[in-house]
This record gives structure tokens, C-alpha cells and sequence, in this order.
């Protein structure tokens, strides 16, 4: 199963972008692992928020994929990358909050 | 040595469905034991603890010991997911490990902080349901004693033999019942397609 947008925050409480980071940089779940020296299945938890990372994981994550934590951690739900680089809504959004005006 | 790489009888012990059949194998195979030792205890001895209650006690001991006998140290089942190739589930009966294969089994000891967070947190589980039994154990014993006085000393062993074996097998049989199906190594073609 593939989780890009990550919809609830699973069991952990948190929400995070490593999908979204792992399919950008076009790595598989078992060669992250192995980088972080951790079962490939464990990136399959914290990708579905089932399992809340050590400081140690998270930051090595970080270091990893050159970002800050909170970047690819959080507690509130992520925006898509692409608009917190731009500052841009979504049309659909965009074009909803219009009709609701 | 059975690690989640393995398989059973063709299926593969990545899934929680046949996790869950060999729990419910290993707890089944003890209950004709059991059901011996309390045949013998109440309908057959009637004066001393049976010879062959104790050896079946001792065989059942050994059973845990070598299949759900501990989450790491003891015992051949290892729930988590390894990076071995896959092996069938017999083979460490008859072949006798290649000595490249110990490096492979060390890495597959090796757990990583979910894997021993989810060990740490049930072995708590474990021993909050053991505890409980614990008690209706020696309810039980009690209860016998009130019964019938010489039934004490020969229920002792099958209680104990009980203790041990939730003791020894429940933390294993939690994780293999709980683990979610391993999923299969997710996009190995986006790797590919990067190459190329």
C-alpha cells in the first residue's frame, strides 16, 4: 500500500512526509532502512504513523533527508510540500472557499 | 532457528494468519497433555503424582523451550522480520548452520527500537495476564485443598507446570497473535527506475 498523503496520524499521534520524501528522492522503504539501520518494516509504521520514532530515528531522518525535523514531523496535519514552498492553495480549495464567499 | 522470513508448510510466517495457526498448533498440541495430567491426577493415581504426568510435564517444557520459549534469547520463533533469505521451517533439524549463517542469524537477533519497544511492551502485557492466572492458580489450589487434602500435593506440580508455561510462552504467543501481516518490500522500482 502506498501512503503518500498521510490522512490520520495513526496510532503515534503523529503526522510526517517520509513517504513523500522517500518517493521524491525514489528510494525503497528496504534501502531507507538499511541507512537508518533499522527493519524496513519499522519504515512502514512510521510512514502510517503507527509508531512514534526516538529523538535518535527522527533526527537521523533528518540528516538523512537534509531537513528539519519539524519538517517531517508534526503533530497538525502536513500541507503538501509543493504548497508550503509556494504559498499557494489548492485550486480546488481555492475555488470552494470562493463559492462559499 | 524461525524467523518471519520462514515458512510453514508453504505459507509464509510473514502473515499474521499463519502466525496465528502456529500459536494455536502449540497451545493445542499441550492440551491432550494437560488433559492427561488432570485424567491422571483425579481418575487414574489417586495416591502419588503419575510418572508419565511428570514426563509429558518435562517433554511439554522442552516444546516451549525450542518453539515459543522467549522472544529473543530462547526459543526458535522470532516474530520480527529478519533480512535473511527464506528457509523452510525444518531445516535447522537437519542442517547444521554454514558458517556464514551465524553472522546472518546475529543480524537477525538484531531488533531494532520499534521491535523492542513492541517486545518490552508486551512482555508488560504478558505479565499482567499472568499475574491474574497466577491468582486463579492458587484460588484453585486453595479450593482443592478445602475439597480434599491430598489433592494439594498432587496438583502441585501440574499448577506449576501451568506457571511455567504461561510464563515462559504467552509474551511469544502475544506478538506472533498481534504482529500485523509483514508487507512485501514496498517499490523496489522506483530504485530501478532512478538508475536508468
Amino acid at each position: 500500500m502506498n501512503i503518500i498523503h498521510q490522512k490520520s496520524p495513526g496510532e503515534s499521534g503523529l503526522y510526517n512526509r517520509i513517504a513523500v520524501l522517500r518517493a521524491e528522492r525514489g528510494i525503497s522503504r528496504q534501502q531507507l532502512a538499511d541507512a537508518m539501520d533499522v527493519n524496513y518494516q519499522t519504515i512502514g509504521f512510521l510512514e502510517r504513523g503507527d509508531y512514534s520514532p526516538s529523538l535518535k530515528l527522527a533526527l537521523s531522518l533528518a540528516e538523512y533527508f537534509g531537513l528539519p525535523v519539524e519538517a517531517i514531523f508534526s503533530k497538525q496535519p502536513l500541507p503538501p510540500l509543493s504548497q508550503q514552498v509556494y504559498g499557494k492553495q489548492p485550486i480546488q480549495a481555492s475555488a470552494q472557499e470562493e463559492t462559499m464567499s | 532457528m524461525i524467523s518471519a522470513d520462514s515458512t510453514l508448510f508453504g505459507h509464509s510466517l510473514a502473515r499474521r494468519r499463519t502466525r496465528r495457526w502456529l500459536v494455536v498448533a502449540f497451545w493445542g498440541g499441550l492440551v491432550p497433555v494437560l488433559g492427561m495430567g488432570f485424567h491422571e491426577l483425579f481418575f487414574i493415581a489417586r495416591g502419588s503424582f503419575g510418572l508419565n504426568t511428570l514426563n509429558f510435564a518435562l517433554l511439554a517444557i522442552f516444546w516451549i523451550t525450542i518453539l515459543l520459549g522467549g522472544v529473543r534469547a530462547g526459543g526458535w520463533v522470532k516474530p520480527f522480520r529478519s533480512q535473511t533469505k527464506v528457509r523452510n521451517i525444518l531445516q535447522p533439524l537437519f542442517a547444521k548452520p554454514k558458517p556464514t549463517q551465524s553472522e546472518l542469524i546475529a543480524q537477525e537477533l538484531a531488533m531494532d527500537e520499534r521491535e523492542s519497544f513492541q517486545r518490552d511492551h508486551i512482555h508488560f502485557v504478558a505479565y499482567s495476564i499472568a499475574r491474574t492466572i497466577t491468582l486463579f492458580l492458587f484460588a484453585f489450589y486453595c479450593i482443592l485443598g478445602f475439597w480434599k487434602q491430598e489433592l494439594l500435593r498432587q496438583t502441585g506440580p501440574l499448577l506449576f507446570f501451568l506457571l511455567t508455561l504461561t510464563l515462559w510462552s504467552l509474551p511469544q504467543t502475544l506478538i506472533l497473535w498481534t504482529e500485523p501481516d509483514l508487507e512485501p518490500e514496498a517499490e523496489p522500482e522506483i530504485a530501478k527506475e532512478k538508475q536508468t
